[in-house]
């Protein structure tokens, strides 16, 4: 008894560190109970090692797809105290664990302390150094390149978290810097651009004050929060604020459920821009503001008339409306000449109503089924005047949507259930030709469980026909996915899935080449993407491990050559365009040796390998893995 | 309202860990233990009882399952039921009854594990994504290509942008098949949470952003292309609305075409965001150059 207590203390930590990642380990040292201190129990645990990599091949892509590198970590770390006896002074819990810390590309940190009915904190903290080399596909040349570094953290204080008045208080700050580099159209000649260094500095707060209140069995949730943006990158200025507040009311009853919420948020932003081109003499010079207030309203109503059925209906409405004024200064330098420029308004308004129900009719087998109406109205002014007046009449259309839902899920044998699901929508004014139109989604779910055994099979055709110029089909998507985990004995566990998602485009397209217009042609696309994964987990003695194996390929159209013609515009980059198979691959190996109670060493590595049949350039090989000493109590 | 109700009197939680000392010492790392040390609750809310219901039946019959609310003999309906009972009291679950988790008869006992708990916050059976991955395997499939959202990594969850226990409609593309996306800012899209660069407003919106949302162009979860693109190449997928015909558009004389100086033999036009950078939206330009 005694040994699966103290296994079971420790699983918070060894299993929310799992991932298809070789580091951090999931392992833990041993039977881990927590040493006492005080009134508290604590429990402990650091890994740090050295990560290493060795990387061939094109290293952008890599930076872009993985960027672990070389150096010491703190690959995890936990600390967790709990009060034995819920009366402590300051808290009764606190929890902290840290991932990657000291060079990983992915780092972070959480914090929970609370006081029993008294305040519960939460703190999560997290940084990504972001690469991204632009759009290098397919020939490109890679502009738009971004070298950031991106943090993100949330703390959220809740005060009297277990009575009837609950006050909230909330922080959250999202920072982007680092190197980039942008391009300036050139004013002399259509796709003649100049490359630009940018020093990207990004900064977002958000301030949050809410309260929630419980009277009569009604609750009544309010929140008010102020967002606060600047940009200062090169060249620009763009500072703005987005107060926004939330009120909901519900209640929640044996036969019935209610709920309604109200939102609004008043976005605002001020922008100026200076841009220079001294090889033309052309200063672009812009200032501004615009606006988009948005409001919500949402309306549920759950009933529950017999222990058999639940209807459910949802009223929703949103509101949202783009306006404001920018003047638009475009200065030949040498002839002083400047031009004025009107913003667009862009008003969307949707209203939409969805009735579920689901009927169990037997205990083994229920039918759930439902149907919404969506109707959006879109108001649309190309020009709009700085005085406020449109230069043109708005331009509205109306689109409506009907769906329908059914499905069913049975349960013939305890072991085995079986789920159906399917959706029918038509819509009568798609915003784009790539809407959802007219659309037919249709799904299957196969579970079976049998002790340790768990099998499941999943499959899901999706289609939306929103034809332009061909009256066929524009987008047909079907997915297969299957999944086996089975532990038969508590020292080896095995998992193995599988997916495979056909997409086929078909869309109409017309464009110019060579001041040629190229008109009524198909955009074609087809990708055979084929995904497994495999993990396997034993344990010999004091030895630990793990082997696994992820595989994504895309076997494209099955052509040898990439300008091969199957359909489409007769031009070598519309051919190349229709499919695109690559292989990107990461086997991983690790082992986990316990030295002591306390103690743990291990060893990992992991294999990332990336080929496109069609264009090496950004091929890459890279090895990388690590070793590192787990400490815990 | 339960297949199993428990009659007799409440017994208090001291009587359990007699029988039950596995479970009764580790519970003050439970979160349910707060309700033990506030020692106000009623018998009904509090400890073992709270959930198990009056326990004077099954210590006079000395244990059993019939005697008690044993939540592996109730449905997952009849589960949830008896969670809901305290915890419908909270905004992020006042949709569950309509979530798409509730229709397929997942109950909260399949995702949380109240005394084998893997994740001391929430109370999760297994950590996410893995937790997720067990019914959702495309999704793993997904977060295995080149580019991705870094969930295997650790350094997001799936609950960054998804509610598993219902949201309301969405506030973008015809407020339709919602997938449980959780709502950034209370209205908005939850990739603006972190892309806040992308939220404007701008005076020039490029429109289907705001009509339809991120998923016009993107693969939020994962995707072979860069960018999380649903296209290996820009060009295609730019002209794949900019084609001038049918009804479509912000003034429904279709989406606009290219211009007769876009010349798509050349390499220079074929990355359409090289010149059209702002393709999010610009305050500066209708046609998002700068």
């Amino acid at each position: 008894m005694r040994l699966t207590i103290r296994a079971l203390v420790f699983l918070p930590f060894a299993a929310g560190l799992f991932g298809q990642v070789v580091a951090p380990t999931p392992n833990s040292v041993g039977p881990t109970r927590g040493d006492d201190w005080k009134n508290y129990n604590v429990v402990n645990s650091f890994e740090t090692g050295y990560r290493f990599l060795s990387q061939s091949g094109n290293q952008n892509k890599y930076r872009s797809d993985e960027n672990f590198g070389s150096g010491v970590r703190l690959l995890s770390s936990f600390i967790g105290l709990n009060s034995k006896d819920g009366h402590s002074a300051l808290f009764d819990e606190l929890v902290f664990s840290t991932q990657g810390l000291g060079g990983d590309p992915y780092e972070s940190a959480s914090l929970r302390v609370q006081k029993n009915r008294i305040y519960e904190y939460n703190l999560l903290w997290r940084k990504n150094d972001y690469f991204n080399p632009g759009l290098t596909t397919d020939g490109g040349q890679g502009q738009n390149l971004l070298d950031t570094t991106t943090t993100l953290q949330d703390n959220n204080l809740t005060l009297f978290p277990q009575s009837k008045i609950k006050i909230f208080l909330g922080y959250s700050r999202n920072t982007q810097d680092g190197a980039g580099i942008s391009t300036f159209p050139s004013a002399t000649s259509i796709g003649d651009f100049v490359p630009v260094f940018t020093d990207v500095r990004q900064i977002q707060n958000e301030y949050r004050l809410g309260g929630e209140v419980r009277w009569w069995g009604m609750t009544l949730n309010f929140l008010h929060g102020w967002q606060d943006f600047k940009d200062d990158s090169t060249g620009q200025v763009n500072h703005g604020a987005s107060p926004y507040w939330q009120v909901a009311l519900f209640r929640n009853a044996r036969w019935i459920d209610l709920n309604g919420r109200f939102t609004y948020t008043g976005s605002q932003r001020g922008f100026l821009t200076n841009q220079n081109a001294v090889g033309t003499n052309q200063q672009v010079y812009t200032y501004g503001d615009a606006r988009r207030p948005v409001a919500t309203g949402n309306a549920t109503v759950s009933l529950f008339p017999t222990s058999k059925l639940t209807i459910a209906n949802h009223t929703s409405f949103y509101n949202i409306r783009t306006d404001g004024d920018s003047t638009y200064l475009q200065l030949n330098n040498s002839t002083g000449l400047a031009n004025a420029l009107y913003y667009q308004y862009l008003g969307i308004r949707t209203v939409a109503n969805d009735t579920d129900f689901d009927y169990k009719i037997k205990n083994w087998f229920d039918v759930h089924g439902g149907y919404e109406y969506s109707n959006r109205r879109i108001a649309a002014t190309s020009q709009f005047a700085l005085a406020g007046t449109p230069d043109t009449v708005p331009y509205v259309q109306t689109n409506e949507l009907n769906a329908g839902k059914v499905g069913f899920r049975a349960r013939p044998i305890s072991r085995l259930i079986v789920t159906v699901n399917a959706e029918f929508g038509r819509a009568s004014r798609p915003f784009t030709p790539k809407s959802d139109s007219n659309y037919n989604v249709l799904t299957g779910r196969i579970e079976y469980k049998w002790k340790t055994l768990q099998l499941a099979a999943w499959s899901q055709a999706d289609y939306n026909d929103n034809s332009v110029l061909l009256s066929d089909y524009n987008s047909h998507g079907r997915s297969y996915a299957g999944s086996g985990s089975w532990s038969p004995v508590k020292w080896f566990a095995f998992d193995a899935s599988y997916s495979k998602l056909h997409l086929e485009t078909l869309g109409g397209i017309n464009f110019f080449a060579q001041n040629v217009l190229f008109a009524n042609q198909v955009s074609y696309y087809l990708s055979n993407l084929h995904t497994g994964t495999l993990s396997a987990r034993f344990s010999l003695r004091r030895f630990d491990f793990y082997l696994g194996y992820s595989r994504v390929q895309d076997t494209g159209d099955g052509r040898a050559i990439p300008t091969q013609l199957v359909i489409g515009p007769d031009l070598p980059a519309f051919r190349t365009a229709q499919t695109f198979p690559l292989l990107f691959q990461s086997p991983q190996a690790r082992v986990s040796f316990r030295i002591s109670e306390r103690l743990r060493w291990n060893a990992g590595y992991q294999y990332f390998g990336y080929r496109e049949d069609f264009f090496p350039s950004q091929n890459y090989l890279a090895h990388t893995g690590y070793t590192s000493l787990l400490w815990s109590f | 309202m339960f297949s199993q109700t428990p009659s007799g009197a409440f017994v208090g939680s001291t009587v359990c860990k007699t029988c039950h000392p596995d479970v009764w010492f580790r519970f003050y790392k439970n979160a349910h233990f707060k309700s033990v040390a506030s020692e106000k609750e009623k018998p009904e809310n509090t400890g073992c009882e709270g959930c198990h219901g009056p326990g004077e039946a099954h210590v006079k019959a000395h244990g059993g399952k019939a005697t008690i609310r044993a939540f592996s003999l109730l449905s997952p309906k009849e589960t949830s039921q008896a969670c809901l009972r305290c915890h419908s009291e909270s905004l992020a679950r006042s949709n569950i009854h309509r979530s798409v988790h509730t229709r397929n008869d997942v109950g909260c006992a399949q995702c949380h594990s109240i005394h084998k708990a893997a994740t001391p916050k929430f109370l999760l059976a297994k950590s996410e994504p893995e937790l997720c991955y067990g019914c959702h395997t495309d999704i793993r499939a997904q977060f295995s290509m080149p580019f991705k959202h870094r969930v295997n990594e650790g350094f997001m969850a799936c609950s960054d942008c998804h509610n598993p226990h219902g949201t309301s409609s969405p506030s973008w593309r015809m407020a339709a098949r919602p997938a449980m996306v959780s709502q950034g800012q209370v209205n908005e899209e939850a990739c603006l949470k972190c892309h806040s660069d992308k939220r404007g407003p701008f005076a020039f919106e490029h429109p289907p952003v705001r009509v339809e949302g991120c998923e016009i162009c993107h693969s939020p979860h994962g995707s072979p292309n860069s960018r999380l693109l649903k296209r290996p190449v820009v060009f295609t997928m730019c002209l794949e609305c900019h084609n001038g015909v049918g009804t479509f558009g912000r003034t429904g004389t279709g989406v606009p075409m290219l211009s007769p100086a876009h010349n798509m033999t050349d390499p220079r036009y074929q990355n359409c965001t090289n010149c059209h950078l702002r393709i999010h939206g610009s305050n500066a330009d209708p046609l998002f150059l700068r």
